[in-house]
C-alpha cells in the first residue's frame, strides 16, 4: 500500500507538473542595446530674424531614431549613398523592392502635441518639460502659434490643452516630455531623456529596447541554435533630422493621424509613415545620420552598441 | 461488500456496459446528496445489524431498507435534495426515528443515531453547520431559500448572494475568475453557452429544488470549467399531486421619471427626454405528482416572462416576450432500474432590441428570436445499494434569430416574413442599404439578417461504488465516469445587396441633404460552421482512512479537438486534471473544518477560438464616392478616388501558432470553519488560482514605434492587411487571490442567516481564460496590471425569518450587498488600429469605480384556506443604495475614458406577487 500511494504520488506530481516546461516554440525575446548618436547630429546654425546665425547644440534636434532588424544590409554604393539594408527582389515594374524587415523599433516616437502647428514637429523623449518645448520652438524662431494664431508662450497652457483635448490627467500619459525618473536621481528633468550626453561629450547615448522580438536567423544554416551558433539578423537604423526650414520630420506624414475636431479645432494630427523600416531610402534625405557599421545579432544576450556615425549628404 | 457483488452473473454486464460508455462517448455534477449513518450506543459503541428504514417525499421507489455494517455504518447514496426521515430499529434495542433531515445537492450529510435499550428516541435533525467532508468551496441555494430572499426570481441573481461571488457582466457572475468561465449545469446537463460561455436558457424558478453553487476546490466529476459552476437541480415531483399558480408584477419605475445621462466622473450631460424603465410581468404555473404512486412522477412547469426595458435616452422600449416550459418524467419501475426524461423550451420573441442608440427609429429596430430547448433521458441501474451505473443521454440547442422589422410578404424570399396583416414596411428591397451615424436611418431600406445556431450532444455515463472497505479500515466512494461531447456553432450573417452606403459626414446626418457616401462592399454573407469534439473520462475517490479525515483526489481526462469552418483542428489535446484536497476534523466533534488541497482546471476552449482563424470571412471593399442621381450602385457614385480604397480579402488572414497549448488554472485552498455556538459558524476560505498560458491572438505582420501605437514597417511588405495569429504565450497569464471571511447560521429556531467579507486581487495581462482580451503584438511591450475582476473589498449578508404567528406563515428577508468598485483600463488613442485601445500602457489603474451598496427587502404572507395555501409576497429590490455608474449600466466611451450611463443607477425595484397552491 505505501509503495502504491508513493507511485500514485508521483504521477499526481508530475501530471502537476506538466506545463511547466512547456516551450511554446518561439524564441522571444526582449532585446536591448545602446544608440550613441556624436553631438554633430545633434548641432545646427539658426538665423534670427535680424539674420545673426547662432550655433546650436542641443538633444532637442534629435529626432525619432528607426531601428530595423534585416536579413542583411549592404555597404555605401552610388545609389543610396549610405550603408543601406539590401532589397528584396522586384516583382512588379517601377516598384521597388523591400528591405523586408524581421522587426524594429524606434527611439523617440513622433508625437501629436495637441495643436495643429506643432504637428509632425514633436517627438517624445527630447524635452525635460513643457516650458522647454515652448522654448525650444522659440530658440529656433519658430514660436507655437494655437489654433487661433496667438503665439503661446507657457508651457502650462500648452500642457492643459493636451490634457483637455486627450482626456489624459498626467505627463505619463502623454508622453511628449520627461515623465518619469529613469536615472533615479530622484528627479524628473533633462537626465531622464532619451539621450543623455556622455562624459566626454562626443555623443549622446539613449538605450533601445526591441520588445518581444521573434528570433530569426539564417535559412542556410542548419541543425543549429539560432542565436548561439547561428548568425542572426542585421540591425541598422537611422536619425530623422527635423528639415532645416520648417523642422517638420520627414518620416511623418501630416495627412493622416488622429482627426481632431472640436469646437475650436479641425485638424489631423499627423502619424509616422508605415512602410519606413521597408523602404527607408524613401525617408532617409540630406542631414539624417545612420547606422555606419550595423551590428550582426548573434547571440540572444549580446546588448551591442549602435553608433549613427554616417551623415547623409 | 462491494467486491462480493462484483461476480459471476453481474460483473459481466457492468463490464460491458462500463467498456461500452468508455467507447461511447459525456456531463457529470451531482444531482443527489448523500447520507452517512452511524448508530452508536449510549456508550458510543458502534451497533452493526440495525435496520435502517429511510423515507422521503422526494425520493422515488419508497422507502429503502438497508442494514448497518459491522462497524455500524450504512451510506445512503443517490438521494434527491429534500427532507427525509429515518427509523432505526433492532431487536433488544429501543427504535430510533430521526425526521427532517435535511439533504442537499453535492453534500453528505452526516447523521450519529443514538440507541438505547427499551427506550424509544424520536428527534428531529438538526442541519449541520460545518460540513467536515466537503473540501470545495461551496455554497447550497435550498428551494426555501430562493424562494423567501428578494432576488427578482431570478436564479442568477440568487446566485449572486452565496458566499465569495460576484457581480459579474450580464446576469452571469465572477465566480473565482472572469464572468464567462464559469459551468452551468441543469440536472446533471451541461447548459453553458459552447461558444460565449454564459448562461444559455431560462425555466420557471418554481421549477428549481436547489442550487449547489461552487467557485473552487471541486472534484473532477464537475467538468472542465475553470471557473465556477452552477448546479441547478430541479424538481421531480412527489407522491403528491401538488398545483402551483403565480403572478408577480416587478417595476422599476418608481423614481422620478427623468433621468439624466452622466458620466463617472460627474459630467452631466443634457437630458435626453426619454426616462429609462423596467418592468416585468411573470405569469406561472406548476403541477405535479404521480403517475403510478411510488413508480412514476411527472412535473410540467410553465412561466410567461414579459419585460418591457428602455435604455435611458432610447424612446422605443426593449420588448422581451418569454415562454419557458420544463417538463420532466421520472420513473422507477424496479428496485434495480430508475428512468428520467427531461424536456425544456423558452422560445422568446424580442422587440425593439437596439437599445444602445438613441438615433434608432423605433421602426427599424431589430426583431430578434431566441430560444432553445433541451431533450435528456437518464437511465440509472442500481446494481446494489452501494454501486450504481448512471447513464445519459442528452440533446441541447439554442438559437438566436435576428432581422430587421420591416419584413416582407414576398414569399421569395427566405427571411423574415411578414405574419398576416402585418404592415410590409418601407423597404426598397432592390437597393443596398444606408447608412448614417449608428445606422440612424437604416429604416430607409437597410435590411440585414443573422441566425445562429448552438447545438451539445452530450453521451455520459457515471458508475458509482460506495462504501468500499479497504485494509486500512478506511472506506472509499468510487466514482468513474466517461462522457462524449459534440459541439456544433452554425451561424450565417449578411446584409441585403452586399453593400452599405455611409454619409462621410455623419455628424451632421440630414436624409435630405445625402451628398458624400463611402460604399462598402462585402463579399457575401458570413456563413461558418464551428465544431468541437471531446471525449473525456474522470475518475474520483473520497477517501475517510479515519472516521475525522476526508481525502478526495481524483483524476480528469479531457480529449478533445476544435476545428474551424475548414474542418482544420485549431486546438486539440489530451489533458489531465488531478486534484488532492483533504479535509480534517481535528476534535471529532463534526463542528470543525481544516480543508487544503490542489487542483488543475485546464480548459477545452470555446467554440469562438477557433472561429478566429474561420476563413468564412467579411472581405470588404470600401470605395469613395458622390451620390450624383438615380438608384443603384451603379448610377449613384462616382468613385473619386480610384476605384477600391482598401480589400480586404474574404479569406482569413489569422493564423493559430503551431505549438498551441491550453489555458490551465491551478487552485491552491485554505478552509477553516468552526461552529461556535449551535448553528453559528465562522468560516474562512482562501484561494489562488493561477491561470497560464491563455489566448491570446497578436498581430504578425507589423512592427511599431516604440510607444507601441502606431505602425513603421511591416514584416509582410504589406502594411494594410493583418495577419493575425492564435497564440498561448507564457505571458499571458492571470493570479486571483480570494479570501472569503464570514459568519453562517443555519436555519433553525425560524431563522437563517449569512454575513460575508470577500477580500479578491486580480493582476495578469489577461482578463480570461477563454478569448483574446488584450492582443499581445510582438515587439510591443508587455501590458500588465489589475485586471477588472478585482473587486477588491465587497460585503454582503442576508438574512430570512419566519415570524412566529401560527397557523399563518410570515417571513422576512433582508439583504446587504457592498462592492467597492473595480478598476477600468485606460485608453489611448492608437493609429494602428485608427481608435482608442489598449497596448502598451499598464493597464487597470486608471480609474476606480465609488464603491456602492444596495439593500433589499422581501416579505411573504402564507394565507391556509381550505385547500391549499395562497402567499402574497412584495419585495422591494435596492431599496436604498448609492450605486454609481458602473458597467452593468453604462457604456465606456474609450476616447473619453469615461462611462455613460444608459439606464437608470439605482433603481427601485418593487414586486408584487401572488401564488396559490396545494
Amino acid at each position: 500500500m505505501r509503495e502504491h500511494t508513493s507511485i500514485a504520488l508521483l504521477a499526481l506530481a508530475g501530471a502537476c507538473l506538466s506545463g511547466c516546461a512547456y516551450d511554446e516554440g518561439l524564441i522571444i525575446e526582449n532585446l536591448k542595446g545602446t544608440i550613441k548618436i556624436p553631438i554633430e547630429a545633434a548641432t545646427r546654425t539658426i538665423i534670427d530674424e535680424e539674420g545673426n546665425a547662432t550655433e546650436l547644440t542641443d538633444p532637442r534636434l534629435i529626432g525619432p531614431v528607426y531601428l530595423g532588424l534585416y536579413p542583411s544590409v549592404a555597404e555605401a554604393n552610388v545609389l543610396e549613398r549610405y550603408p543601406h539594408p539590401e532589397l528584396g527582389p522586384q516583382y512588379q515594374t517601377d516598384v521597388p523592392g523591400d528591405a523586408y524587415p524581421y522587426g524594429g523599433i524606434s527611439v523617440g516616437d513622433i508625437r501629436f502635441a495637441c495643436l495643429e502647428f506643432l504637428t509632425c514637429k514633436v517627438v517624445s523623449g527630447r524635452y525635460a518639460d513643457w516650458n522647454s518645448l515652448v522654448e525650444w520652438f522659440q530658440l529656433i524662431q519658430q514660436p507655437i502659434l494655437d489654433n487661433q494664431g496667438v503665439e503661446i508662450s507657457d508651457g502650462e497652457y500648452l500642457r492643459q490643452t493636451c490634457y483637455d483635448l486627450l482626456n489624459v490627467t498626467s505627463d505619463a500619459e502623454t508622453r511628449i516630455t520627461a515623465y518619469e525618473d529613469r536615472n533615479g536621481d530622484g528627479e524628473t528633468n533633462e537626465l531622464d531623456l532619451d539621450f543623455v550626453l556622455d562624459d566626454a561629450g562626443e555623443y549622446y547615448v539613449g538605450d533601445f529596447t526591441l520588445w518581444q522580438q521573434e528570433f530569426f536567423w539564417d535559412q542556410d544554416q542548419e541543425n543549429c541554435t539560432p542565436g548561439l551558433d547561428c548568425k542572426g539578423f542585421t540591425l541598422w537604423g537611422w536619425m530623422d533630422a527635423p528639415s532645416s526650414l520648417s523642422f517638420k520630420y520627414s518620416t511623418c506624414e501630416d495627412g493622416l493621424g488622429q482627426n481632431i475636431e472640436v469646437y475650436d479645432a479641425d485638424f489631423i494630427g499627423g502619424r509616422p509613415q508605415a512602410d519606413l523600416l521597408n523602404f527607408p531610402s524613401i525617408y532617409i534625405d540630406d542631414g539624417d545620420w545612420v547606422v555606419g557599421n550595423p551590428y550582426q545579432w548573434d547571440n540572444i544576450d549580446a546588448r551591442p552598441e549602435l553608433i549613427l556615425d554616417f551623415e547623409v549628404q | 461488500m462491494v467486491w462480493n457483488l462484483l461476480n459471476g452473473r453481474t460483473i459481466l454486464p457492468v463490464l460491458a456496459a462500463v467498456v461500452a460508455l468508455m467507447l461511447a462517448l459525456p456531463a457529470w455534477a451531482q444531482t443527489t446528496g448523500k447520507l452517512r449513518v452511524q448508530v452508536v450506543d449510549t456508550d458510543d459503541l458502534e451497533i452493526p445489524g440495525v435496520t435502517l428504514i429511510l423515507e422521503g417525499e422526494t425520493m422515488i421507489g419508497g422507502a429503502k431498507t438497508r442494514t448497518t455494517d459491522a462497524m455500524g455504518r450504512f451510506l445512503f447514496g443517490d438521494l434527491a435534495p429534500g427532507s427525509y426521515r429515518l427509523e432505526a430499529s433492532k431487536d433488544g434495542l429501543g427504535d430510533a426515528i430521526i425526521s427532517d433531515i435535511k439533504i442537499d445537492v453535492g453534500r453528505e450529510t452526516q447523521l450519529t443515531v443514538t440507541m438505547s435499550i427499551g427506550e424509544e428516541i424520536i428527534v428531529t435533525a438538526k442541519r449541520e453547520a460545518v460540513d467536515v467532508s466537503s473540501t470545495s468551496r461551496t455554497q447550497v441555494l435550498t428551494k426555501e431559500f430562493l424562494q423567501k430572499i428578494p432576488a427578482g426570481r431570478s436564479y442568477q441573481t440568487a446566485v449572486t448572494f452565496a458566499a465569495g461571488v460576484q457581480e459579474g457582466v450580464g446576469g452571469n457572475p465572477n465566480m473565482g475568475g472572469a464572468y464567462n468561465e464559469n459551468t452551468y449545469m441543469l440536472d446533471g446537463i451541461n447548459i453553458t453557452d459552447p461558444v460565449t460561455g454564459t448562461f444559455s436558457m431560462n425555466f420557471n424558478f418554481d421549477a428549481i429544488q436547489q442550487i449547489e453553487v461552487l467557485l473552487g476546490g471541486y472534484m473532477p466529476e464537475y467538468g472542465t470549467s475553470v471557473g465556477g459552476v452552477v448546479n441547478i437541480v430541479t424538481e421531480s415531483g412527489t407522491n403528491n399531486l401538488e398545483y402551483n399558480t403565480s403572478i408577480y408584477y416587478n417595476n422599476g419605475n418608481m423614481r422620478p421619471r427623468k433621468d439624466e445621462r452622466v458620466t463617472s466622473d460627474g459630467f452631466t450631460l443634457a437630458p435626453t427626454g426619454f426616462d429609462s424603465e423596467f418592468q416585468t410581468i411573470l405569469i406561472g404555473a406548476k403541477i405535479s405528482g404521480p403517475i403510478v404512486r411510488d413508480k412514476a412522477w411527472f412535473i410540467i412547469s410553465y412561466q410567461s416572462t414579459r419585460s418591457i426595458i428602455a435604455s435611458t435616452g432610447i424612446p422605443q422600449a426593449r420588448d422581451f416576450d418569454g415562454h419557458y416550459m420544463l417538463a420532466k418524467l421520472t420513473v422507477q419501475p424496479t428496485t434495480e432500474h430508475r428512468f428520467a426524461l427531461l424536456l425544456r423550451s423558452d422560445p422568446t420573441n424580442i422587440d425593439n432590441q437596439e437599445q444602445f442608440n438613441p438615433f434608432i427609429k423605433a421602426e427599424a429596430q431589430d426583431r430578434q428570436v431566441q430560444g432553445g430547448y433541451t431533450a435528456s433521458a437518464k437511465w440509472q441501474w442500481f446494481l446494489s445499494p452501494e454501486v450504481n451505473l448512471d447513464s445519459n443521454i442528452s440533446l441541447q440547442k439554442t438559437y438566436i434569430e435576428t432581422s430587421s422589422v420591416p419584413c416582407t410578404h414576398n414569399r421569395d424570399r427566405d427571411w423574415h416574413q411578414c405574419k398576416a396583416g402585418e404592415m410590409e414596411g418601407d423597404i426598397d428591397w432592390e437597393n443596398s442599404p444606408r447608412l448614417g451615424l449608428g445606422g440612424a436611418y437604416n429604416s430607409v431600406n437597410s435590411f440585414r439578417y443573422y441566425f445562429d445556431d448552438r447545438i451539445r450532444y452530450t453521451l455520459s455515463s457515471k458508475l458509482s461504488v460506495l462504501s468500499v472497505d479497504d485494509f486500512l479500515g478506511g472506506t472509499h466512494d468510487f466514482k468513474f465516469g466517461v462522457e462524449g461531447v459534440q459541439l456544433v456553432w452554425d451561424q450565417i450573417q449578411g446584409i441585403s445587396g452586399n453593400a452599405y452606403y455611409y454619409d462621410i459626414n455623419e455628424a451632421a446626418f440630414d436624409p435630405q441633404t445625402f451628398t458624400n457616401y463611402y460604399w462598402l462592399e462585402t463579399s457575401g454573407p458570413i456563413n461558418f460552421r464551428i465544431t468541437s469534439s471531446q471525449y473525456n473520462m474522470f475518475a474520483q475517490d473520497s477517501w475517510k482512512p479515519v472516521s475525522n479525515l476526508t481525502l478526495n483526489y481524483g483524476m480528469r481526462f479531457d480529449s478533445f479537438v476544435i476545428r474551424n469552418d475548414l474542418a482544420e483542428p485549431v486546438l486539440s489535446g489530451g489533458l489531465l486534471g488531478p486534484r488532492l484536497f483533504g479535509s480534517w476534523d481535528p476534535f471529532k466533534d463534526q463542528k470543525t473544518k481544516v480543508a487544503t488541497g490542489f487542483g488543475r482546471f485546464n480548459d477545452t476552449g470555446r467554440l469562438g477560438v477557433a472561429n478566429y482563424t474561420s476563413s468564412s470571412g467579411y472581405g470588404q471593399k470600401l470605395y469613395f464616392g458622390e451620390l450624383l442621381e438615380g438608384q443603384g450602385p451603379s448610377s449613384v457614385f462616382v468613385n473619386s478616388q480610384q476605384d477600391v480604397y482598401f480589400n480586404i480579402p474574404k479569406d482569413n488572414l489569422n493564423i493559430a501558432h503551431d505549438n498551441l497549448r491550453n489555458p490551465r488554472v491551478d487552485e491552491i485552498i485554505l478552509i477553516l470553519e468552526r461552529e461556535v455556538i449551535e448553528d453559528v459558524a465562522l468560516f474562512s476560505q482562501m484561494s489562488g488560482k493561477f491561470s497560464r498560458f491563455m489566448f491570446e491572438p497578436d498581430e504578425t505582420s507589423l512592427i511599431y514605434d516604440e510607444d507601441g501605437s502606431a505602425i513603421i514597417g511591416s514584416r509582410r511588405s504589406d502594411v494594410i492587411n493583418s495577419y493575425g495569429r492564435l497564440r498561448t504565450p507564457v505571458l499571458a497569464k492571470r493570479d486571483y487571490y480570494q479570501w472569503d471571511l464570514g459568519v453562517r447560521k443555519v436555519q433553525s429556531r425560524r431563522w437563517a442567516a449569512t454575513a460575508t467579507y470577500t477580500y479578491t486581487n486580480a493582476t495578469g495581462s489577461s482578463q480570461q481564460a477563454l478569448s483574446g482580451s488584450f492582443l499581445n503584438d510582438p515587439q510591443t511591450q508587455y501590458n500588465y496590471g489589475q485586471l477588472n475582476i478585482d473587486r477588491r473589498h465587497s460585503f454582503k449578508s442576508l438574512a430570512i425569518w419566519d415570524l412566529p404567528t401560527d397557523p399563518w406563515t410570515q417571513s422576512l428577508s433582508l439583504t446587504f450587498v457592498y462592492y467597492d468598485g473595480f478598476p477600468v483600463d485606460r485608453y489611448y488613442y492608437s493609429e494602428a488600429s485608427q481608435g482608442y485601445t489598449l497596448r502598451i500602457r499598464p493597464r487597470g489603474t486608471y480609474y476606480r469605480f465609488n464603491p456602492y451598496w444596495f439593500v433589499s427587502i422581501g416579505f411573504r404572507q402564507s394565507i391556509d384556506v381550505r385547500k391549499g395555501k395562497f402567499i402574497l409576497s412584495l419585495d422591494a429590490q435596492n431599496l436604498t443604495n448609492n450605486r454609481s455608474p458602473d458597467l452593468l449600466s453604462s457604456t465606456f466611451i474609450n476616447s473619453q475614458n469615461r462611462l455613460l450611463t444608459v439606464s437608470r443607477q439605482d433603481p427601485l425595484r418593487l414586486q408584487f406577487g401572488v401564488a396559490y397552491e396545494f
